[in-house]
């Protein structure tokens, strides 16, 4: 259940910072194709930092391997498990 | 240093080098003997490294020189990673360094790669040493030293420049689709005789600043001497450039302030009729255009200075709007001083032809022209969708704060609605009438809020849609900011009172600039099927038309 909501969340988050409906983000969709590059990484990441309280590394390789919305959210929910 | 930037001599000093193509080095020298260096220290006591400063300082010098303000100026920026990402030990370092003379130049772009900056190919090899000699290591163990080889080119103060602050590549990229900026990293390398200077370039613009290229042959590098993380390196200079962002803005306002104080000169003593230039109807025009837009440039230089100051890396937007709209605006005050001059404006013995050359350079520093749209296109979108909006900040009440701390405050950017900022300010008391582009930005926003994704993804529509919208915010700085009333009432403190009436001067930046700006959008608006209502063109269009003819009186009056 933890994974699905955060999952929802960065959905949202992917929505919210990239300007795209809500319903377009799925949880298998490319990150890259809702226009995510190296440069905004930087904002979704700072969004998701916001939303968490975590502060995620950019140098952190996982990071730059993510592929789907759905490796985000499992990236994020480790995390978040690392940090209780 | 203001004292000593002001002095007539300096001009004449300066102009000789920039003939000669000579560094102003006895210049440079006084100056820091003036303890310059101390207000990029982030020494404890006054607070001088500030955003503030370093700002003034970047807009004082360039209204003698880009060559003199470029030299200056590049010690804030080379020592913005470490602002960032310094412990404080490296920073006590850094301090005692710079405090003894010791010059620092920022390493980022190569030949090949220009503004890939992803596409670094400089490298630090990670290793140890062992016997005197470096071994180098398998990835995963910690370096003890990085083995330096490659060349960066087009450095501005690199070859005279003791420390410098370099961008390499220490590890591959990550394999994923995000990771191609992963294993840069960056170091402060102290010149030993590993480095080797590569001859000066000549430019067109700044022709005395020294801007040359470096190579690497196995410079060493202690790990002591990495600022921030290994793989860090990309993250940090987009940092960094998120933040001097704004002090290119100022430059732009220096020099287009410097080209106004020229052209306003020229136009009261210049009497081929038997009367200055600057009483003729179409030459005030000009000149009431020319000082509206250096009003223009100076407040939104002033605006990112003061986000910057507040909030840190997340005044992203407002850093790359302030550098986007500064460097135009004042691009075009110079061609309207130009109309001024005619052919003394290109004459090597007027000093005018400094600014039509100057103005030129600083739109290609810290991301080009086509960086900053294709952010401020991907923001403004954010901006209108509905439901968008940000909490209200006052950014011009926090105190100047040092650079080390104010850098390192970070969360997401700032992204007000130019509507609801306009708003706010119609709620102030002031004497520019914000109603006209108030109208203008919801009628914006709710045309955009229209356009699909497709269209969107189209830089064609996206840049020229992200100008407008820039446009709009360097309007609304100046109605925060240009109004003295206003200002005021914001926390700031008063500028200096100019020969023009400030409010009719604001007025007139406002309408002008947020006029064409909306005449741009509806253009291409139009193109993607988006009506833009007429109505605030019009309603802006008749406030340029009165604030210009009082402008315009009032040039002519005072010669």
């Amino acid at each position: 259940v933890a994974q699905s909501k955060t999952l929802e969340t960065v959905m949202g988050l992917i929505a919210d910072v990239c300007a795209v409906d809500a319903g377009t983000v799925k949880p298998e969709g490319k990150l890259l194709a809702f226009g995510i590059d190296s440069v905004r990484l930087l904002d979704l990441i700072l969004a998701i930092e916001d939303r968490y309280g975590l502060e995620l590394s950019e140098s952190d390789p996982e990071l730059g391997a993510l592929e789907t919305v759905r490796d985000l959210a499992a990236l994020v929910e480790r995390r978040l498990e690392a940090h209780r | 240093v203001a004292a000593e930037l002001a002095r007539s001599e300096v001009e004449v000093e300066l102009a000789r080098c920039e003939r000669n193509e000579e560094f102003p080095e006895e210049l440079v020298t006084r100056l820091r003997q003036l303890d310059l260096p101390l207000l990029f220290a982030a020494a404890p006591g006054p607070e001088i490294t500030t955003t503030y400063h370093i700002h003034t300082l970047n807009a004082l010098a360039a209204q003698r020189s880009a060559s003199l303000a470029i030299t200056l100026g590049i010690t804030g920026l080379a020592l913005l990673p470490a602002y960032l990402a310094a412990t404080d030990d490296q920073l006590a370092r850094i301090r005692e360094r710079v405090l003894a003379g010791g010059q620092v130049a920022m390493l980022l772009s190569e030949w090949q790669r220009g503004s890939n900056l992803a596409g670094t190919e400089t490298r630090g090899e990670r290793g140890h040493i062992d016997g005197g000699a470096f071994r180098p290591i398998a990835p995963g163990q910690p370096a003890g030293h990085y083995r330096i080889t490659g060349e960066k080119q087009l450095i501005n103060l690199v070859r005279r420049a003791d420390l410098l602050m370099t961008l390499v590549r220490t590890g591959e990229p990550a394999p994923g689709s995000l990771g191609r900026a992963g294993g840069l990293t960056m170091l402060l390398v102290e010149r030993d005789g590993t480095v080797e200077n590569l001859p000066r370039w000549r430019t067109l613009p700044a022709p005395a600043a020294d801007i040359g290229g470096a190579r690497f042959s196995g410079t060493l590098v202690p790990a002591e001497r990495r600022i921030g993380e290994e793989g860090e390196g990309f993250r940090l200079v987009q940092s960094a450039l998120t933040l001097s962002r704004g002090g290119i803005a100022a430059f732009a306002s220096g020099t287009a302030s410097r080209a106004c104080g020229l052209a306003f000169a020229y136009a009261s003593e210049r009497a081929p009729y038997g009367e200055p230039i600057a009483r003729l109807e179409p030459i005030a025009e000009h000149l009431a255009r020319m000082a509206a837009l250096d009003l223009a440039v100076t407040c939104v230089s002033l605006r990112a200075a003061a986000a910057a100051n507040a909030l840190g890396l997340r005044a992203a937007h407002q850093t790359a709007v302030a550098k986007l709209v500064a460097c135009d605006l004042a691009e075009r005050a110079v061609t309207e001083g130009r109309a001024v001059l005619s052919a003394r404006a290109l004459l090597h013995e007027h000093p005018y032809q400094q600014v039509v050359r100057d103005v030129i350079l600083y739109g290609i520093f810290d991301g080009t022209r086509h960086v900053m749209l294709d952010q401020i296109a991907w923001r403004a979108r954010q901006m209108c969708r509905p439901g968008a909006g940000a909490e209200a900040v006052q950014v011009y009440r926090e105190p100047p704060a040092r650079l080390d701390r104010s850098a390192r405050r970070r969360g997401r950017p700032w992204l007000p609605r130019p509507s609801e900022t306009a708003a706010a300010l119609a709620e102030l008391p002031g004497d520019v009438d914000v109603a006209p582009l108030a109208m203008a930005c919801r009628a914006l926003e709710a045309a955009l809020a229209g356009v699909d994704a497709d269209t969107w993804a189209r830089p064609s529509f996206a840049f020229a849609i992200a100008a407008s919208w820039a446009d709009l915010e360097a309007a609304l700085a100046v109605a925060e900011l240009g109004d003295p009333t206003r200002r005021a009432a914001l926390g700031m403190t008063a500028m200096p009172a100019a020969d023009l009436p400030q409010p009719d001067l604001a007025e007139l930046a406002v309408a002008l600039i947020a006029g064409e700006a909306l005449m741009s959008a509806r253009r291409i608006l139009a193109g993607a099927g988006v009506d833009l209502p007429l109505a605030p063109e019009r309603e802006l269009a008749i406030m340029e038309h009165r604030a210009g003819a009082r402008v315009r009186g009032a040039v002519q009056a005072n010669n």
